[in-house]
Order: C-alpha cells, then structure tokens, then sequence
C-alpha cells in the first residue's frame, strides 16, 4: 500500500523506498502551546477529540444526507496506458519507446514517477519523443533508489482530474547476447521481458510488443504471468505473438496492475533459417522409396479382397 | 439352399470347433501380418513419400502469427505421422517412433518429457490391463463365460443376438482391448452363424445382424466404460489437465452406460426388423445339434477349475477398486487410481504359488504400448507448444465462432462432428488427441465449462462403426466375409446417427440432470 509523504517533504520515502509521487497535502500540523494545560483539562480536551469529532461529524453528515456516500473516495491517481514498443536489435540491443497517458487525481501534482525496469548504468539515450507535453518540464530523469530504478518527470501542476500524454525512448545495450545463439542449444536464446509495477499508482492498461530481430522468430514460450486461469477469456495468457511490419513480435498484455504486480513473458527465440539439408534430403529419402518399393504396386496380381 | 444335413456332413463341426476355440491362437504380442488389398498397396506406396511432402510443407511454409517454431515443428511432425498412421507404409508404432523422434530432433518438445510420455498412467494401465486379460485366456474363464452365454440364450435368431450383447456387455469393463475381445468372441459368433446356415459363401441376414452388432456392441460397450479404451483414459486425463475437473470411473458409467444400452437396444431391434430383416429360416438354427455342441464343449471344461476361480476373484476385486474409487479416501485413507488397482491385480496374477500368471505368459502387445506413446506425444506436445490454441483460433477466424453462440447448438455440433469424424480417422487415440483438447480449449473460449462439452464429446470416442478400416475389431470382422463394405456402411451411418440423436437427447435431460451439462 502506498503511503503518501507530508506536504512539503519533496522526496521523501515510505518504509519500502518505493513512493515517488509527490503530492501536496495542504497545511502542516499547528505547532504546538506554548502553554501547558492543566492534566485534567488535557484529558477533557482529549474526551471532546474522541468522542467529540465522530458526534459532531455525524450530525453534520447526517444534516447533510448522503452527500458524504454519494461523492464516494475521492479519485486516485493512475497511469491510464502503458504501451511499450522494444525493438531488438541484431547487435543485442533493445530499443524501447513507451507511450503512457498519466491521469491526475484529486490533487494536484508536481513529479509523476513511472515504472522502469532497466537501471542507469544500462539505460542510453533516454529522450522525449517528439516534443514533450506541456505539463511537463525537462527531461525524464532515471533513479534508482534502494536498487529500485524509476523515471522520475518534473511535471508542472496541473489540474486535478486531467492527463497528460507522455513519450519517450531509451536504449538497453546487451539486452541479449546473439553470439549465444552459436552454441546453444538448437539454437535458442532465453530472454524475458517482464514489468513490475514499482511505481506508486496503478496501471489500468499495460501492453508491450517485444519485436524480435529481423529473421528471428519465438521458439517456445516458457513461462508466463499472470497464469490463465480455467474458464479465463484469455486462455493463452498475456502473451500473444504476432508479425508486425514483416517482423516477428511477442505481445504482452496487463490490466489493473497494482503497486507490486507484474506482467511477464520467459521466452525462447531463435533464428528462423531451416535446415534445407533436411528439405532435400527428405526428398531424396522419398524418392527412393518410390524406387526401391515399387514392387508394392507394380505387375502383381491383386489380391482378393477378403 | 443346403440343409441341415449337408451342413453338418461338409462342416465336421466339433474338431472346429476346438480349432476355432484356441484363444492361444491369437497372441495380441504378435504382431499380425497382413497381406494388403490392391487399394491398401497404393496407400502404402504413396503415404510414405506422401507424409514427406506433408511435413515439409508445413514445417518449410513461413511461420504464421501466432505459432511458435516449436509449434510449427510439433504440427509438421504430427502431420506426417497422420498419413502415415492411415496409410500405414510402415507399421503404426513405428511411426510413432519417428514422431517421437522428430519431435525432440526439431526442438518441437523436449527430449525428456518425449521420454517420460511412455511412463504415463495410460500406458501403465494398458500394460496391467493386458496382463488381467491374459489370465482370461489362460484359465479359459472368457471361454466359459461365452459358451454358457450362447448356451442359456440360442434358442432362436432373437435370443442369440440378445446374448451376444450381453457377453459384449460383460466383457468390455473386463477386458479394455477391443481386438482381445474380438478375438474372444470370433469363434463363437462364427460357430453360432453356422449354426444358423451364415458363411461366407452364403452371407444371411441374420450373419450381418450377429457380424455388424458384434462390431456395434465390441465398440461401444467400451464407451460406457472408462476404463472401455486407452482413448477414453486419454480423453479424461485431459479433461482434468486441461479442463481441471476429474472424471471418475462411476461418473461416466453412469452418465454413459445408458446411451450405450439404449443404442444397443435400437440396433437389436431396427437391425432385425428393419435393416437386414431376418426370413423365416433365418430365425432358427439350421444345424442340429449345433448348440448341443457347444454344450459339449462346455462338458468337456468341466466344472470351473481353481484357477478361473482364483481369475474371476483377481477380476472381481479390480472391478470392485475401478467401481468404488471415490469411496477410497474415506474406506482406506488413500485413494486407489485405475491404475494402481489395476496393478493390484497384475501383483497378484504373479504372485509365485498364489499367482495364475508367468510373465511369459502374460500376452502384452508391446507395439502397441509404443504406438500409443507416440500418439499420446504428439498430442500433449501440440498442447504445450500452443499449435492446439493456434489451431482453435484458425477455426474460430473460419467458422467466426464467438460468444453469442448458444451451448445447445455447439454441443451438437460438437458430438456430430466427433461421432463422424471417425470416418475419416483410423485410430480412436489419434482422435481423441486431436480433438478432445480442442474441445476443451473452445468451450474456454466461449466460456463454456470444459466437462460439459469434453466429456460427451468422449464418449463419441468408440463409435467407430461406419466401414472396416475404422478399428482393429472392425478389420477382424470383415475378415469373416459375412458382409459387405455396404452393408457395413449402411448400418454403421444409420447407428451413428441413432448415436448422435441419443447423445444429444441425453446432454439435454440426462446429462443435465447429472449436472454434466447445464
């Protein structure tokens, strides 16, 4: 569960080293008298604070119907979108653009901070694509905190309840290793692409589309999560594979992802060139058979039929 | 017409017999050599390099979306196995070899799990169900339970059908092996046709009636029966795999056994009076005496040895565990799978002293243990590798399948496809792996629960009726000449779709009502 910062505290931590979305909180705390009251009227004080608070909030409330239950929670913050294009690269290099709408809540926000998965010293060229919003200011800022990292964007407040469309593109150099492919196994390379919500908000839609390097194609999907679940409409999971512009590619989706879930594809990829040895020969395996068994059906007589 | 006399005077009737009677004759361990027809030769000469072009096609095409390479590899090996299961250039068990070992060469599955796939509770349950049967046949229980069937009802055309579908009816839980049960019942279908004037040089109707509903009753018996078939077996193991719900061996008996009856009524009556109507002559014996030679047959067995006994107790108690398995966890603390009480069985039938068996004696048809592990194989690989979900989605794109179908019409497309479906497949494993886990996944995909469309849709599985290529039984059969391919087809359509209508009567009342069905 996120815990929110006091006001003012920018940059400040919950327990886990996890909270990154700043908000502000209205006033401080009044300081406290300078005067100390006599301990029997403290505890009168405390009295009317217990006991006080809830009766008068009640008549209150009560003088104002159902207003309170008809306005409900007040709207929290989320990241609407998430897409995530990765393009891979032959040299082992993954190119990832991401496009994630962020939707303001109820108060008014300075820094959106979004999941990352890659940390600093691997992550280049971090940019906005295209001009950057208007809410925002600067560039995207990778941190990592407690081993951690996510994109920190200064954003200028804006109103509660609005959104703002965020792009931007990052590099990830040795991603995966093609020089593997040569020695292992048929061929294959293991590579996982994962996302865990480490930011403070949730996600209501995540999709990526991992393309693979041109003349590569997915072997076998390992493993994935969240598991498909009898009866689930998605009965092959998140992941689905698909051609894009001529280039096999893995999709993976997610919805309502909380702080802490986590959509991931473990897959095998592995060069799409067969064998043709095999292709010629088969043939020529099948065109012995024609030779050497064509006793099967030449000159004998048939025989009866039972 | 020949009479009585020129019968029994041309037919030496009890030196046959005894001939006919020798079940030893017919070890499923060998492996039969047939001679192939001119149509069959063709099949063989051309299905080699046929499956070849097949493969490649398939594994050579681009990827298409949605497919893996592994998924790829896993369709064009079992393709090529396809053909060469029906067309048969080499024998079924060794292609599933190759397709074994093409599976694991093309990076289609592992090499492990290919392996491991022979260490199956399928396959195990095979193996120890050949071993019960085997004592069957060598104490001469199955014998003695045919001759006293024909003996108490042969009285005329009528009775005899009716018994013969009783024997079928005993049998088919005793004994999982169609062919073992076809070989067990042949010479006494074959005496008693005699008996009734039927050979091959002079098909009668009453021949067809007793010939095809033999074939009727060796095949779908077996489908009131879980335990009736290793594609059954196979078809619930994945119903609980896939579908997450067990099947037990009392559910199906109980949902199924009754439509399996029922069917067999219909066919007992209709095929008579209708479809191969029997004339006068046909009703009764031609050949005096014909049935007291079977009681002397009988006589000279003798009374049951301590053998049989020691068999039909071994029998009993297996049945017992298969009949009663969802009280185990309550009467033992554990739970006694088929399997397992199956190789409670096979224990004993070896045990030294106490024990009926030798293992020399135990008649396991190894080929077949291999045939079914390749098939078993290449289906779960095509599940694993997501080639079967591919598949599903090919044929929703085509047939633009969605939600908004109601169940009652999938279901009955469902079980008229599976039923005459095995027209065109040869082996009831290759189907039910084939299509019982696409079942499953489209009843997921319309939201569907799995059991409500895959286990009616198993119990099409041993219908395999329509012409002689259809099972190993069938083949037997038709090797009798009592009938015709015609006759064949045309009692086998019209069954089917007698079956059909029963299956889906039964999936809106009585499948419903045992909560199968909603």
């Amino acid at each position: 569960m996120m815990k929110r910062c006091a006001d003012a505290v920018v940059g400040c931590n919950s327990p886990a080293g996890k909270v990154m979305f700043h908000i502000r909180r209205g006033k401080a705390p009044p300081p406290s008298p300078g005067k100390q009251l006599p301990p029997f009227l403290r505890v009168l004080w405390l009295w009317v604070l217990i006991v006080g608070g809830p009766v008068f909030g009640q008549l209150t409330l009560g003088t104002l119907g159902n207003g309170a239950t008809v306005s409900g929670p007040p709207p929290s913050a989320r990241i609407a979108s998430f897409a995530e294009r990765v393009d891979l690269l032959p040299d082992g290099t993954a190119s990832v653009t991401v496009q994630a709408t962020f939707l303001a809540g109820s108060e008014p926000v300075d820094v959106i901070t979004l999941p990352m998965r890659f940390v600093a010293s691997v992550t280049q060229r971090l940019a906005w694509v295209g001009s950057p919003a208007p809410e925002v200011s600067g560039d995207p800022l990778l941190e990592t905190r407690s081993g951690v990292p996510l994109l920190k964007v200064r954003a200028r407040q804006f109103a509660p309840g609005r959104s703002v469309a965020l792009a931007f593109s990052y590099a990830v150099k040795g991603f995966f290793r093609p020089e593997k492919a040569a020695t292992a196994k048929f061929g294959n390379l293991k590579m996982q692409w994962e996302m865990l919500n480490v930011g403070p908000v949730p996600i209501t839609e995540y999709q990526a589309v991992v393309r693979l390097p041109p003349g590569f194609l997915v072997n076998r999907i390992i493993s994935y999560l969240p598991a498909a679940a009898p009866g689930d409409e998605d009965v092959g999971g998140p992941v689905g594979l698909i051609i894009d512009q001529g280039v096999h590619a893995l999709t993976l989706k997610g919805h309502e992802l909380s702080t802490g879930a986590t959509v991931m594809a473990q897959f095998e990829i592995k060069s799409a060139a067969k064998p043709w040895s095999l292709l010629v020969g088969l043939l020529v395996v099948a065109v012995l058979y024609l030779v050497f068994f064509r006793d099967l059906v030449s000159s004998q007589a048939e025989p009866k039929s039972p | 017409m020949r009479d009585a006399a020129v019968a029994v005077e041309a037919v030496p009737l009890e030196p046959d017999l005894d001939e006919l009677l020798d079940l030893d004759r017919h070890r499923l361990a060998v492996v039969p050599k047939k001679k192939p027809t001119g149509s069959e030769r063709w099949m063989k000469y051309l299905g080699f390099p046929g499956g070849i072009l097949v493969f490649l096609a398939l594994y050579f095409l681009p990827t298409p979306a949605g497919l893996t390479a592994s998924g790829q590899a896993v369709i064009a090996s079992f393709g090529l196995a396809l053909v060469w299961w029906v067309t048969e250039p080499i024998p079924t068990y060794l292609t599933s070899l190759t397709l074994m070992a093409s599976l694991v060469f093309l990076n289609g599955w592992e090499e492990k799990k290919v392996l491991g796939v022979l260490g199956l509770d399928v396959i195990w349950l095979n193996v120890m169900a050949f071993v019960l049967s085997s004592i069957l046949v060598k104490t001469n229980l199955a014998k003695r339970i045919a001759l006293k069937l024909i003996i108490r009802f042969g009285k005329n055309a009528y009775t005899i059908l009716l018994a013969f579908v009783l024997l079928q009816l005993c049998l088919a839980p005793l004994i999982p092996a169609t062919a073992a049960r076809t070989v067990m019942t042949l010479p006494i279908m074959m005496v008693v046709a005699a008996i009734f004037g039927a050979s091959n040089e002079n098909p009668t109707n009453f021949g067809r009636n007793l010939f095809l509903q033999n074939l009727l009753g060796i095949n779908i018996f077996s489908a009131g029966f879980i335990t009736g078939s290793t594609a059954n077996l196979i078809a619930a193991g994945f119903i609980e795999t896939m579908g997450g719900e067990k099947v037990y061996y009392s559910d199906w008996m109980l949902a199924n056994l009754p439509v399996v009856l029922a069917s067999m009524a219909i066919a007992w009556l209709v095929g008579p009076a209708f479809l191969f109507p029997l004339k006068a002559e046909d009703k009764t014996p031609r050949i005096t005496g014909g049935i007291e030679a079977l009681q002397r047959q009988l006589d000279r067995m003798g009374r049951m040895t301590f053998a049989e006994k020691k068999a039909a107790v071994v029998f009993g108690l297996v049945i017992f565990l298969w009949v009663t398995d969802r009280f185990h966890l309550g009467w033992f603390g554990f739970e006694v799978s088929a399997v397992m009480a199956a190789m409670v069985g096979g224990i004993i039938c070896f045990l030294p002293k106490i024990g009926i068996l030798q293992w020399n004696e135990a008649d396991i048809p190894w080929h077949l243990m291999l045939f079914s592990a390749g098939a078993y194989a290449g289906g779960l690989a095509l599940e694993q590798s997501g080639a079967g979900q591919w598949a599903v989605n090919l044929v929703f794109g085509w047939f633009n399948i969605g939600k908004d179908v109601n169940f009652l019409s999938v279901y009955v497309i469902v079980i008229a496809f599976m039923l005459l479906s095995h027209i065109v497949f040869t082996s009831k494993t290759m189907r039910t792996i084939l299509m019982i886990p696409i079942i499953i996944m489209m009843a997921k995909q319309l939201g569907i629960r799995p059991m409500a469309l895959a286990l009616p849709a198993a119990f099409t599985i041993d219908w395999v009726i329509s012409l002689p290529i259809n099972a190993k039984p069938n083949v037997i059969l038709f090797s009798t000449g009592q009938y015709s391919v015609l006759d064949n087809v045309k009692f086998g359509l019209f069954m089917s779709l007698v079956g059909v209508a029963l299956l889906t009567v039964a999936g809106l009342t009585w499948f419903r009502f045992l909560g199968i069905t909603p």
